[in-house]
Parts: C-alpha cells; structure tokens; sequence
C-alpha cells in the first residue's frame, strides 16, 4: 500500500512541478490565458481539467497495457484518448444535467473548454510515453491538473499588473502573460537542472 | 444561422488581425513547443494545416440539430481520425525522428481551437466557399508565425537555417528551450500589435482627412 502511495505521489510531483503541461512542454495556453481574461470561470474549469485528466488516466492505462503492442497503437492514439476523454465528458455531463441541472446551466457555456484541450490530451499522451504503473497514471493525472491549476493561478495573480498602465499598450494581455510565463517557465527549469 | 449581417470575409482576418499564434494566442502553445527549427515548423504546419482545413469540412456536414456538448466531441473525433492519413503522409515527406521528435504537438493538433470554438463561432456561420475562404485565411496565418517562428530560433539557437550555416557574432541556445519560446513569442506578439495599431490609427487618420 505504501509502495503505490509513493508511485502516485511521485507521479503527482513529477506531473506538477517536473512535467508542468503549461510551464514545462506549453500546453493549454490558450486555455490559461481564457481564465486570465475571465476570471469568474477559473475554479470551474480548472475543477474540470483534474478531474477529466485523473480520469482519464485511468482509462488510458489499461488501453495502454492491452493494446500497446499492436503495429499501428502509435498512430492511433489520439483517436483513442480523444474517445476516452469523449466518454468520460459525456457521461459525466449526463449525470450532472440529470442530478444537478442548476450546475449544469452554469458550466454547460465553457465546460468543453476544460475536456478538449492540448493540456489534457498532451498529458495523457507525455504519460503514455513514460509509461508505469496503474497508480503512477492517476498520480500524474492528477499532478497534471493540479500542476495547472497552479499555472492558473500564478497567472490569474498577476494578470492585474501585467494589464496596468505601466505596461506598454502593445504588450498588454497575451504578449505580457506569454513573456512572464515564460520566466516562471525558465525559473523552474533551472530549478530542476 | 447562414446570415447575411455576418461581416464579409477578408484573408486578412486571420492572417493578420486575428492571427492564431501572435494576435490572439489561440494556438500558440505548440509553435512556443515544436517551432525550435525550421524542420520542425515545416512539419508543425503541414499537419496543422490538413487536420484543421479537412475536419473543418467535414465537421460542417454534420447535422445542426445535434445537441453542441455531442457536436464538440464529433468534431474532435473527425480531427483525430483525419489526423490518421495526415501524420502518414508526414512521416513519407520528412524524416520520421523529425516527425516522431515532436509528436506531443502534432497530436494535440487534433484539440486545436481552430476546430472546437471557430468552427461554431465563426466559420458555420458562413457559406460554405466563404468558410474556405477565411478558414485558409487562419491556416495561413498560424502557418506564416510557425516559419517565423522556426525560422528565428533556428538561426539564433545555433546559428543554422535548414542545415545551412548562417554566420552571427552571438549564438542564443535558450531559445531552443520551451521558455525561450515563450519569451520570443510574446515579443513578436508585441511588436506585431504595435505595428498593426500604428496601421490601424494611420489608415484611420487618413480616412478622418478624407472626409
């Protein structure tokens, strides 16, 4: 039991700090600076990106394990991962609209925008490649959405200032989050090398 | 949905104004990620390109009754499946480590914003040849920032173009790095906004004089 707790907390790290979809391989850009604009969506979507990526994970593993050997697995897997996170959108939309329909009013407008995204599907994919154990693929799932939702939030924390008059008006917005994210991105790298 | 109040299109839109890489930032995270070469943005671009235009297309065939939570998951499914041919074609054009080197981004081409929110907001509300029309205008332009892209790392990361070598009294390795792609792409971004309002306030100036 305490072996697979450390694979999953590992993978989590790795996921979060190591593999930062965001910082590390730039995934989910678009995703992030959505959530800097609007800011009222942040928890919802970011919410829906763990808990599609942890998910589907899971799924992902087994398909993996049974099916990796097969000659054309590789050229297949997006169509694979994109049926899996498919799945996993569509019955958990089913069970929100038939059990909490004033949640599914709320999210039903941006909830897409937290399943199909480069950052899930890249993660799901970067997991493939390292491979592992069952809990290693939920631990770094879960890392990746957590890892995320930090992007988010170190971004969301400094969107006021890096949209404040002291910026130049060209660079305001996207041009001034792409720099900062960046820095952040060059900080922990050298962090971890 | 098919209306005549939808502003006409303009190749500009997309290549320009609403450029998918460095006016918007919609699909930028794979050029920051893959575009280190010129190799790799020739390839970023060839399969971008083809998976967008083709599942646009076919996407468009699909019946608008369907509830927009089952259009969104089909839309990604025809991508991925496009994506089959396409990433085949790729690895008989160029060499397979290239492809197989930046097959994180290639796949998640599938996901791009292009297909999943353009489509919808944007491209189906036109008719069909204007959809093409200002479709190819977003693909060229997220194609043309890509080449940029590569083009600039290539030579400042190791003061090569294509194999070639370019002579440059400083070299800049970082930029091979995903954080300098970050870096440089938010500066082109900036520079291109600022070029763009400059136009946009002149042409503006002159149409004031006019009158």
């Amino acid at each position: 039991m305490a072996t697979v707790f450390t694979r999953m907390l590992t993978a989590a790290l790795l996921g979060i700090f190591i593999e930062n979809a965001a910082f590390e391989h730039a995934l989910g850009v678009n995703v992030l600076l959505y959530t800097a604009r609007k800011k009222e969506n942040l928890i919802g979507i970011f919410i829906g990106v763990i808990y599609v990526t942890t998910l589907s994970s899971m799924l992902t593993c087994l398909t993996d394990r049974y099916f990796s050997a097969w000659e054309y697995y590789n050229i297949l897997i997006p169509f694979i991962y994109i049926f899996i996170m498919a799945a996993v959108y569509l019955l958990t939309l089913l069970a929100v609209y038939k059990f909490l329909p004033s949640l599914f009013r709320r999210v039903k407008k941006y909830v897409h925008l937290s399943v199909f995204n480069c950052a899930v599907l890249g993660a799901l994919f970067v997991q493939s490649n390292i491979g592992g154990t069952f809990a290693s693929y939920v631990g770094y799932g879960l890392g990746t959405g957590l890892g995320f939702l930090l992007a988010g939030y170190l971004l969301g924390a400094a969107s006021s200032r890096l949209n404040s008059e002291s910026v130049p008006a060209a660079f305001r917005g996207m041009p001034i989050m792409l720099i900062y994210v960046g820095v952040i991105s060059l900080a922990l790298s050298s962090f971890w090398t | 949905m098919e209306t005549s109040s939808v502003r006409k299109v303009r190749l500009s839109d997309g290549i320009i104004r609403q450029n998918a890489v460095l006016m918007s930032g919609l699909f930028a995270g794979p050029v920051i990620g893959a575009a280190s070469n010129l190799q790799n943005a020739v390839v970023l671009c060839w399969v971008f390109s083809l998976v967008t235009l083709i599942s646009i297309c076919f996407c468009r065939l699909l019946p608008k009754k369907i509830a927009f939570a089952v259009r969104i998951v089909l839309y990604a499914l025809i991508a991925a499946a496009v994506y089959v041919p396409v990433i085949m074609t790729a690895r008989l054009l160029f060499a397979v480590e290239t492809v197989n080197g930046i097959g994180l981004y290639l796949t998640v081409t599938v996901a791009n914003p292009l297909i999943l929110s353009k489509t919808e907001s944007r491209f189906f509300l036109r008719s069909p040849l204007q959809m093409l029309k200002d479709a190819f205008g977003f693909v060229l332009g997220f194609d043309l920032s890509c080449l940029l892209v590569g083009t600039l790392r290539d030579i400042l990361t190791d003061n090569m173009l294509w194999n070639m070598r370019v002579q440059l009294p400083f070299q800049i390795p970082s930029m091979g790095r995903v954080y300098g792609g970050f870096i440089l792409v938010g500066v082109l971004a900036g520079l291109c906004r600022a070029v763009y309002n400059r136009r946009r306030s002149s042409g503006s100036e002159k149409k004031e004089a006019k009158q």
